[in-house]
Order: structure tokens, then sequence, then C-alpha cells
């Protein structure tokens, strides 16, 4: 175990260099020119000997991996660059939009999964009956909707109509609500989905009809057994789940000015201020590295079967 | 079957239990949300919010306490600034929009240049202007504001900013007590106006704070607090100059989805706005909770033509395009705040709209100035080509709100024959440097300070920075010239209309509509004025009924 856990570990090293350097060739193969796009900001549309001179200065004439090589030193010792469009660093920027993306993350899931399992396991154990009907029907609209179509009309109900919440911004408990609430009635809808499935799939197993046979409660078997093996199945995709709401949820940041990172990426965007969507980008390669070496760990934690299928290696 | 019953009900039960457990688990994620937000937020929570002052909490202070409590306004802009610095980019513009800093003359709600921070000016020759400083000016750390104050912000500015030098054309400043002399290097008419551009706002440079997050500045608010693209917290500066501010806060928020500003100001978070979607001002007109503030502006939205594309260089196909277009269509189209344009210059401004032979609406004119050209429709699918050639043209934008207008763009040009694919961006700021492009609409503020020579310098001026089309006229560039050497009202005037009439028989380019300005506040905003050049919002006579 611990010699995977290792291996597995020393892995994530060449993962994260070749996602660095598609990082930086996305960046210098697009079609923008980062001495134009600075001076733009001064105000200045620079002549030809003026950008050549720049560019010589910023060593853009350099091989590519000249240019790669020294912008990966850089990103080492922590310093991604300056904002074209802020002029502070990357760094800084970044920092400051990831905790407000952290916390919209952790009450988008805790309200996915308190919906989410309750609601699926209920829909497995009834299934076919009208609450099963009635949980999927609620479901299947859930998943149907656009968010931000459910944002827009949340808005309305509980800022507008309601004067309940507040409809934008991030400054307390009550600004989360909404864009909380708005994307896990989608995420939510998913997993009542998902826990179903595995739910009715571990129960079609024989040890459901061996432990009733046995005299064990059809309660405990669910909660001891069916339950415990039919989240496995949910773990993968939960882990892609908070790597997507890591990565900021772009729509529902930007109708709700929430100051997350996919707001700050959709800004970063639209002015072609390639450094911080350099940061952006090794922010999202970073997370889905990180939580797909948790799953596999987990995975391995968790299922006996793949320890012993691995050969305790 | 009984006891079937009774394992689904302790499943239920259990469920429950599992939810609320899950719940109380996971209830450490939400104070910390508080702790995140509280820097940001500090100076907005020691006032009352939007939500009590809104008709819909009755519960609000009695009368004889609303009058002792703090008067805080919540106002809401749609185009966010990366820093309160006046001199990086256009910062300057969200600065003054939110009462921070000053210039030394301003445009008023009559389009007429008025003094500000200088109360009087003299132009002793050609070009030299002495400016005075108006007395009992002061900085928001109370240093009185001179003539030398002004020349370091100034020089701090051109420094940093390519555009303060070109646009003023300012070539030495001269500083004794509270006269500042200001020389040319040129004759240059259209100085005055420009220094109404909000770059050149007036901050203390020595204030010891930097300016990107904290300008020491001159105008009715101060800054208490600034999250880059998001929110500014401002106070009454008690010492402003012309009255204080009757508001004792003001939270200025970046909003810039105009749905999310529409909904913000219904909820009553914002208390007044700038811009929304047209069908929210209807809602919002037709409610008595609110106002609607609107007054002609100076924004038209111009299809650039490139003058360098092999058919676009020919005057029959710019001219057939430009009759193709049913212009009082596309105004309905995108709504009551539209209007229409026609030409370089809003009617509503004394550039002799009436004068001019205004773009207009010819199908069967643009038919034949296709056919003279040459152009016809040999293989019958509707659009004309020649030479083997397909008149087929790009045309880019980058607002999904005028998408539906574009649309009809696209079936009155195929009307006619001409082929229009649409390419909406979701930003076109690149093709400034690239110019690659065919046709591309951009929002041109046609008076940005009030004087028309900046729009003829920069858009159609031979070799201009921002003439995207390349287009060239000597006769057009004599009369640029011949502005900057032209002082006063009349023959500046006679001037503009001549390069407009110049401008429409070239069919430079195509002024799709003219866009209104409109500022939306709750019914409890007082003194509320609609600006024609929308860089003015906030002022110190501004206030709030309780």
């Amino acid at each position: 175990m611990k010699k995977y856990v290792t291996r597995r570990v020393l892995f994530v090293f060449p993962i994260m260099l070749v996602l660095s350097f598609f990082t930086f060739a996305l960046s210098y193969l697009s079609p923008s020119d980062p001495v134009t796009l600075k001076y733009s900001r001064l105000g200045v549309t620079p002549d030809m000997e003026m950008i050549e001179a720049a560019k010589e200065e910023l060593g853009l004439n350099d091989p590519f991996l000249v240019q790669y090589g020294r912008w990966l030193g850089r990103v080492l010792r922590g310093d991604l660059g300056e904002s074209y469009k802020y002029g502070t660093s990357v760094w800084a920027t970044l920092t400051e939009h990831i905790p407000n993306t952290l916390i919209l993350t952790a009450a988008t899931l805790l309200l996915t999964v308190v919906l989410a399992v309750p609601l699926g396991i209920l829909s497995a154990v009834c299934q076919n009956r009208p609450v099963d009907y009635l949980i999927r029907f609620v479901s299947f609209f859930g998943v149907s909707m656009p968010s931000f179509w459910v944002g827009a009309l949340l808005m309305y109900a509980f800022g507008v109509k309601l004067k309940l919440l507040p409809v934008m911004g991030d400054g307390d408990l009550r600004h989360l609500i909404l864009p909380a609430v708005t994307l896990s009635i989608w995420m939510a809808s998913l997993y009542v989905r998902r826990v179903r499935g595995s739910m009715l799939e571990e129960m079609n197993r024989d040890y459901l009809t061996g432990g009733l046979a046995r005299g064990l409660s059809r309660s405990r078997i669910i909660f001891t057994q069916i339950l415990p093996n039919s989240l496995l199945s949910v773990i993968t995709m939960f882990g892609m789940s908070i790597g997507s709401l890591m990565g900021g949820a772009t729509i529902i940041e930007t109708i709700f000015e929430w100051q997350g990172v996919g707001k700050m990426a959709i800004d970063a965007i639209s002015v072609k201020d390639y450094p911080v969507i350099q940061g952006y980008i090794l922010w999202m390669a970073i997370i889905y590295v990180l939580i797909n070496l948790v799953v596999d760990l987990l995975y391995r934690f968790l299922d006996p079967r793949i320890r012993l299928e691995g050969g305790g290696a | 079957m009984a006891k079937h019953r009774m394992n689904k009900a302790g499943i239920l039960t259990l469920a429950l239990a599992l939810t609320l457990l899950l719940a109380a688990c996971g209830g450490q994620s939400a104070p910390a949300a508080n702790s995140s937000a509280a820097q940001s937020e500090a100076a907005a929570a020691q006032t009352p919010t939007a939500q009590n002052q809104t008709p819909a909490q009755p519960d609000a202070a009695p009368a004889e306490n609303a009058a002792a409590a703090p008067k805080h306004l919540n106002a809401a802009i749609y185009w966010s600034a990366a820093t309160l610095d006046p001199a990086v980019d256009y910062d300057g513009w969200t600065t003054c929009r939110a009462g921070i800093t000053e210039t030394l003359v301003m445009v008023d709600e009559n389009l007429e240049l008025v003094p500000l921070l200088s109360d009087t000016w003299e132009q002793t020759d050609e070009t030299t202007w002495v400016m005075h400083i108006r007395d009992g000016v002061t900085f928001h750390n109370g240093k009185s504001v001179d003539a030398a104050a002004v020349k370091a912000c100034f020089e701090r500015t051109m420094e940093m900013q390519d555009r303060a030098v070109t646009a003023c054309k300012i070539d030495s400043i001269e500083a004794d007590g509270q006269s500042l002399t200001i020389k040319t290097s040129e004759p240059f008419g259209a100085f005055l106006a420009n220094l109404s551009e909000p770059l050149y706002s007036v901050i203390d440079v020595d204030a010891g704070t930097d300016p990107a997050t904290a300008p020491v500045a001159t105008g009715p608010f101060m800054v208490t607090g600034f999250k880059a693209e998001d929110v500014i917290e401002l106070a009454a500066y008690p010492g402003y100059w012309n009255g204080p501010s009757d508001l004792d806060t003001v939270t200025v928020k970046t909003i810039t989805d105009n749905s999310t500003r529409a909904m913000a100001l219904q909820s009553g978070e914002i208390d007044i706005a700038q811009r929304v979607n047209n069908n929210d001002i209807d809602i919002l007109r037709a409610d008595p909770n609110y106002a609607v503030y609107e007054t002609a502006g100076t924004r038209i939205q111009v299809l650039i033509l490139n003058h360098a594309n092999e058919f676009l260089s020919d005057y029959n196909v710019r001219k057939a395009l430009e009759c193709s277009l049913n212009y009082e269509a596309l105004v309905k189209i995108m709504g009551g705040s539209y209007t229409l344009a026609g030409a370089p210059y809003p009617s509503s401004a004394p550039y002799g709209y009436d004068q001019l032979d205004v773009q207009h609406y010819d199908a069967a004119q643009a038919k034949s100035l296709l056919a003279e050209a040459g152009w016809a429709d040999s293989d019958g699918n509707g659009y004309v080509e020649k030479n083997g050639k397909e008149l087929s043209l790009t045309l880019t934008y980058n607002d999904a709100a005028i998408s539906a207008a574009m649309e009809a763009v696209q079936a009155m040009a195929g009307a006619v024959g001409i082929r229009v694919n649409l390419d909406l961006r979701d930003s076109t700021g690149d093709i400034d440097s690239t110019r690659d492009f065919e046709m591309l609409v951009r929002n041109w503020q046609s008076l940005s300070t009030g004087d028309p020579q900046w729009l003829l310098d920069t858009m159609y001026k031979s070799g201009a920075m921002t003439n995207l089309g390349s287009y060239s006229n000597l006769e057009l560039d004599k009369i640029c010239d011949e502005l900057s050497n032209a002082f006063d009202f009349a023959s500046r005037q006679k001037l503009t209309v001549e390069a407009e009439k110049i401008i429409l028989a070239d069919c430079v380019n195509i002024n799709l509509f003219g866009q209104n300005n409109y500022v939306i506040a709750s019914a409890k905003v007082e003194n509320v004025k609609p600006f024609p050049i929308d860089y003015y919002f906030i002022d110190n006579t501004t206030s709030i009924t309780g």
C-alpha cells in the first residue's frame, strides 16, 4: 500500500510537467501579442520599433523551449507573472478569488449531499412507488433546467419578490445561499439519480438475499452493506464535481457577482489577460490531478477488491 | 407486509437522521463565508442596508430616528475598474462616476463646458492657456490644491499614459500659486474640452497612498475601501469645496450583468444604477417605486468598414450596404432607449444634424449601386457575384445584447444581395492591433469630452490610432488640422459640419443607432442628473430620503 501511494504521488509530477507545458504552449500559440496588450493598458499604440524592443527585453524572441524553461522556473519559484489588466501579481489575484470559490464549493457540496443521499436512498428503497416517481420527476427537472435560468428564477423569487435574500455579491452567508442553492439543485438532481442507480444495482446482488435469509433486517443490510458499497461508485463522480466547482462555476459566479476564480477567469479571458489565464489553468490542473489522486487512494482504501487485485503493491 | 412497511418507515427515519447529521457535520463551512467577506464589507456593515430602506420593509426606523441615522447610498455601475488610479487605462472614468475625482473643467447636462477645479481661464496666445485653480479646494487629506499640485499630477499622468500627452497635446506646464500655465505643442482648439477627460483628474501624488487603491483626490467622496472590479466603499468628504454631500457613505458596486443590475434595483440592494436592459427599463418605468431618468446620449453603435478589404474598398459596395439597412427597424428591434443615428454625431449635439444627408434606408438604390458596380446574382442563390467571387462579408461584434439587430442587418443586407456572416466574439479588443476584420461593431462615445475633434482625430483622420478601417481622405485631414487652430465655437461647429459631410459622402462607416443615457433610481433617491456623457453619475447633490 505504501509503495502504491508513493508511486501514485510521484506520478503527479510528470503529469504536472506535461500540463504546464500545454498551459504555456496555449498562451504562446494565441494570436494576441503580449507586448501590444501590455501597451494598450497604457493607452499606447506601439510602433514596430517599440514592439521589437519590448519583445527583446521580455525575451519573447527566444526559442519556445527557452521561454518555457524560463517561465517554468519562475512558476516553481511561485512567480506566476503580472496581470496585464490589474498590474498586480497573478498569485495575488488568484489567492484573492480562491477563498470565495472554496466557500461556494463547500456550501454546494454540503447541500448536494444533504439532498441527494437521503433522496437517492429513499427513491431506491421505494422503487416504482409514488415517492420514487416524484423524486425521479423532480430530479429530472433539476438536471434539465440550465443553472443560469434557475439562478435567475431564484433571484427573482427570493430577491425581487420576497426580498428575503440578496441577488448578488459575496458579503456574507445570505449572499451565499442563492448561488449555492442554484448549483446544488442541478448537482443534487444528478446525484439523486446516481445514488438511486447504484443502490438498486447493489440491492440486486445476492448478499441482500443471503443477509435476509440469515435473519438480518432489511434496513440494517441497506445501511451497513448496500449504502457503503453503492457510494463507492459515486466517489469518482463526486471527485470530478469537486474539481469542476473548484474551477469556478463561471456562469453562476458571473450572474451572482460572486468574486470567485470562475468570474476571474471570464474577466481575464475577455481582455486576454494571459498571465491570469495561465494561472487559472494551472490551478485547475492542480485541482484535478490532486483530486484524482485522492479519489484513487480513497478507492484503494475503501474497496478491498482493488487492493487484492493489485497484489498488495 | 406490516414488517415491510415498518422497515420502510425505519429507513425513512434513518435517511432523515442522516440528513440532519450531514447538515450538522458540514455546518462549519457557513461561518467561513462571513469571515472571508468581512474585510471588504466592513464599511458597508456600519451602514443600514438598502433592504432596510426599500418600500417593501415597512418596519423601517421611525421618522425622528431616521433623521439621525447615517445616510447610505448603494450605487451600481456596469463598467468595472481594475484600479482607482485615473492615470491607468480608463479607470479615471470609474473614479469620476463615483464622485471621487474631478477635472479642471467638466461637460454639464447640456453638453456645455463649465468650470470645476479651475474657475477661470484665459488663452494668452495660440498655444498658451492660463488656468486659475479655484481657491479653497482641498484634497481628501485636507491639503490645499494649488497649481503645483495639479502640475505634479498631470506630469505623472503623462509619464504613465501616452493618451494624456496626445489628448491635449501638452508640451509644458508651469505653476505659480493658483495659476497653472499649460503650453501645447501646437495650436489645439479642443484643448479645453479634452481637459475634461477623466484621465486629467487631479489627485495628490504626494499623499503617500497608492492611487491604485486609495487615491487622494478632490471629489465629494473619498475612498474607504476598494476591491478591484467588485466594490468601492466611499465616505462623504466633509471639506468638499462645493458643499459636502448630504450622504454619509456610498457603496459603488460593479455589476456587469444587466439583468442582475435590474434585479438588484428591484430587490432594494441597489438604490441607483446606470444601464439596464430595455425590457427592464419598461418594467421599472411602470413601477412608482422607481424613477427612470433619460437624456439623449452621445454613444453611437458604429459599423466600422474596413477600407482595406477587397470589397469594401469599393464605394458602391459601402453605399449599397448603407442603403440596405432599415435604420428605423433596427431602432425598433433594439427597443425604447435607442434612437436613430445616421451621422457621426447624435441629432441632440449642436453639429448641424439637420444640414446633413444622413444615412437612410433605400433598398432600390442599394441594388442599383451594386448593379452599377458590376455585381449580379448569376447563380440565382440570392447573393451577388463579380468575377466569380460572391459579395460575402463577415460582421464581427462582441455584445450579445445587439444580436437581434445584427441578425436584422444580416437579413437586410441579404435582401439586396450582400451575404453577411455574423461573428459574435467574447472580445474584439485584439482587433485594435491586428486590424483583422471586415466589418466591426463598436460602441463609440462620439463626444467624449463634449467636443467633436476627439472623434475626428482618433477615428477618422488618416493613420489615427483607432482609425481601424484605414480610411484616408486628405480633405478631412485638413479640416482636422484647421479644427486645431479654431478656438471659437462657431468656427469649430462649421468645420465639424464640413467634416461630417465628407465622412457621409465617402460612406466611411455605418452609424447603426444611437443610445440614450439613462439612470434608474429608487424613488427615494434625490437630485439624480442624467448626463449625456456617461462618466458623470454621482455628485455632491445626490441624496436619499430615509
